[in-house]
C-alpha cells in the first residue's frame, strides 16, 4: 500500500473554506453582482487553485493566493471586456493622476450618503456598475482589506496605477451615490 | 488648490505603504501641514473608504453553492488521480473479492446484518474530504460535543473516546435526506471521520454488527450497521486501524446502553466479524 503524501489530506478543503464567504463575496462583486456568474467564475478560480495546491509554499500567504487566482481567473474570462473597459479608463500618467487629485472638489455631505437606512443597496449597486478595472481595484482593497501592494500584485499592475484607479473609482462612487441621493431626496419631497 | 496640492497628495497617497523620506515626500508633508484642502482631502479618502467597507454587506456563501464547489473539488480530486493507489495485486486481489462478492451477495443480503447502504459510501468519502467548517462545533471534549449534539440530532449518538487518535470537533449533516452527524478525529498526521447516519428503519435486530470495508476517493471506509442506523469510519489510515476502532466504538456504545439499562456491558472480547 502507497502511504499518502505527508500533507494534511485536508489542506486545501480548509483553506477554501475559511475563505469561502470572502471569495464569493469579491465573485459576485467583480462580475457585477450575478449570482450565476460569481458561482461560475468561484468555481473555476477554486478547481484552477485545486490544480496549482502544490505550489502554494507558504500556507500564510493562502488568502492572498486565493484572491489572485480569483482576480486572474476573471481577468481571463472577461479579457475582451476588460481590454474594452482598459481602453475607456487608460491608466494616468503620474501628471495626470496628479492633475486628477487637485481637481477633487470635497464633497458636502459624504456622511449623509452611507448613513441612510437604504443605502447599503445604493452603494452595492453603484459598485456594480463601475467599470470592471475600478471596480476590481475597489472591491481588493476597501472592501476586502487587502494593501495596495498585494492587490498591484493580485492585478499585475504597478502601485501607482492602483492608487489612479482606487481614486478614480471612489470619486465615480461618489458621484453615482451623491446622484441617487438627489434623486431620491427629490423623490421623497414630492 | 496648487498643482502642490496634486503632488502631495500622489506622494501621500494613503495605504501606498512604507515610503522613504525623500526630500520630496518632506517638502509634500509641509505642504499638507499648512493646506487645508489637502487635509480635507485625506479626510474625506478615509471617510469614502470605511463608508464602503463597512456599507458592502458580508455576504455568506450559499449552502448549495458551497456543496456544488465541494463536490466539483471532490471530482477532481477523483480526475487528478486518487492520493491511494492500490498496486497490480491488489487490483487482481480487489477483482477476486468483487467475484465473490457476486457469487455471495444474495447470502450477504439474506444474513442477519441489514447490509450499509452502499449509495451513501461516496457521499461520506466526500463529507470526509470537506473540513469541519464553520458550522459544526471545534472540541476535544466529548462532553461538550454530545452536549452540543443533544437536541441536533433525534437519535442518541455515543461520542467514541479513543486512545490513539484525539478529538477534533462535530458537525451535523444532512446526507440524502437523512440526518446525521460527522465526528472528526486526528490520528498522527491524519484525520478520521466517524459518521452516524439515520438509515432506514429495519425490525430486524442485530447481535453482533458486521463490519463492511471498501476504499473510496483513495479513502478507507469501514462500515457497520445497527437497526435504524448506520455507522462508519472513513479516513486515510490503515483498515485494520479503522477496525480496531470501530470495535472501540461498537464497545463503548454498547457499555453506553448497558449503564443506561442496567444490563451487563459488552466484553471487548466478544467477538465482531
Amino acid at each position: 500500500m502507497r502511504r499518502a503524501p505527508r500533507v494534511h489530506p485536508r489542506a486545501f478543503e480548509e483553506l477554501v473554506t475559511e475563505h469561502l464567504d470572502s471569495l464569493y463575496r469579491t465573485a459576485l462583486r467583480l462580475v457585477g453582482g450575478g449570482v450565476a456568474d460569481a458561482e461560475d467564475l468561484l468555481q473555476d478560480a477554486v478547481l484552477r487553485a485545486f490544480e496549482h495546491f502544490g505550489q502554494l509554499r507558504n500556507q500564510e500567504a493562502g488568502r492572498s493566493w486565493l484572491f489572485a487566482i480569483l482576480v486572474r481567473t476573471n481577468l481571463n474570462r472577461v479579457r475582451a471586456l476588460y481590454r474594452r473597459a482598459e481602453q475607456l479608463t487608460a491608466d494616468l500618467s503620474d501628471g495626470a493622476f496628479e492633475e486628477a487629485l487637485s481637481a477633487w472638489q470635497p464633497s458636502a455631505t459624504p456622511e449623509e450618503i452611507f448613513e441612510r437606512r437604504e443605502s447599503a443597496d445604493r452603494i452595492v449597486k453603484a459598485l456594480d456598475d463601475l467599470n470592471p478595472v475600478l471596480r476590481a481595484a475597489l472591491v481588493l482593497t476597501d472592501v476586502e482589506g487587502f494593501s495596495q501592494r498585494e492587490a498591484a500584485q493580485m492585478l499585475e499592475v504597478p502601485e501607482g496605477t492602483l492608487a489612479s484607479r482606487i481614486f478614480r473609482a471612489r470619486r465615480e462612487l461618489r458621484r453615482a451615490l451623491s446622484e441617487s441621493s438627489r434623486e431620491l431626496q427629490g423623490r421623497e419631497r414630492r | 488648490m496648487t498643482s502642490e496640492c496634486g503632488r502631495a497628495r500622489r506622494l501621500l497617497w494613503p495605504d501606498s505603504g512604507p515610503r522613504s523620506i525623500t526630500p520630496e515626500v518632506i517638502e509634500a508633508q509641509e505642504h499638507v501641514e499648512g493646506c487645508a484642502s489637502c487635509a480635507e482631502f485625506f479626510e474625506e479618502m478615509r471617510r469614502l473608504s470605511d463608508g464602503i467597507r463597512h456599507s458592502v454587506p458580508r455576504t455568506v456563501a450559499p449552502l448549495e453553492v458551497r456543496d456544488r464547489l465541494f463536490k466539483a473539488i471532490s471530482r477532481a480530486r477523483t480526475q487528478t488521480g486518487p492520493r491511494f493507489r492500490p498496486n497490480a495485486p491488489l487490483v487482481a486481489a480487489g477483482a477476486a473479492a468483487a467475484i465473490l462478492l457476486l457469487i455471495f451477495g444474495i447470502r450477504a443480503f439474506s444474513g442477519a446484518n441489514p447490509p450499509a447502504p452502499r449509495s451513501l459510501i461516496p457521499v461520506l468519502a466526500e463529507e470526509h474530504a470537506r473540513a469541519l467548517g464553520e458550522a459544526g462545533i471545534r472540541s476535544s471534549d466529548p462532553s461538550e460535543i454530545s452536549r452540543w449534539l443533544n437536541g441536533r440530532l433525534s437519535f442518541a449518538v455515543q461520542v467514541p473516546v479513543f486512545s490513539e487518535a484525539s478529538l477534533r470537533g462535530a458537525r451535523v449533516l444532512e446526507l440524502e435526506k437523512r440526518r446525521g452527524v460527522l465526528i472528526e478525529y486526528s490520528l498522527g498526521d491524519d484525520l478520521i471521520s466517524y459518521f452516524v447516519v439515520a438509515d432506514l428503519p429495519t425490525l430486524r435486530t442485530v447481535s453482533a454488527p458486521s463490519l463492511e470495508e471498501t476504499v473510496w476517493d483513495g479513502y478507507h471506509v469501514v462500515s457497520w450497521t445497527e437497526p435504524g442506523l448506520l455507522h462508519a469510519l472513513v479516513g486515510n489510515v490503515s483498515k485494520s486501524k479503522l477496525r480496531v476502532l470501530a470495535r472501540k466504538c461498537i464497545e463503548q456504545a454498547g457499555n453506553a446502553m448497558a449503564a443506561f439499562s442496567g444490563s451487563k456491558p459488552v466484553s471487548s472480547s466478544k467477538p465482531v466479524s
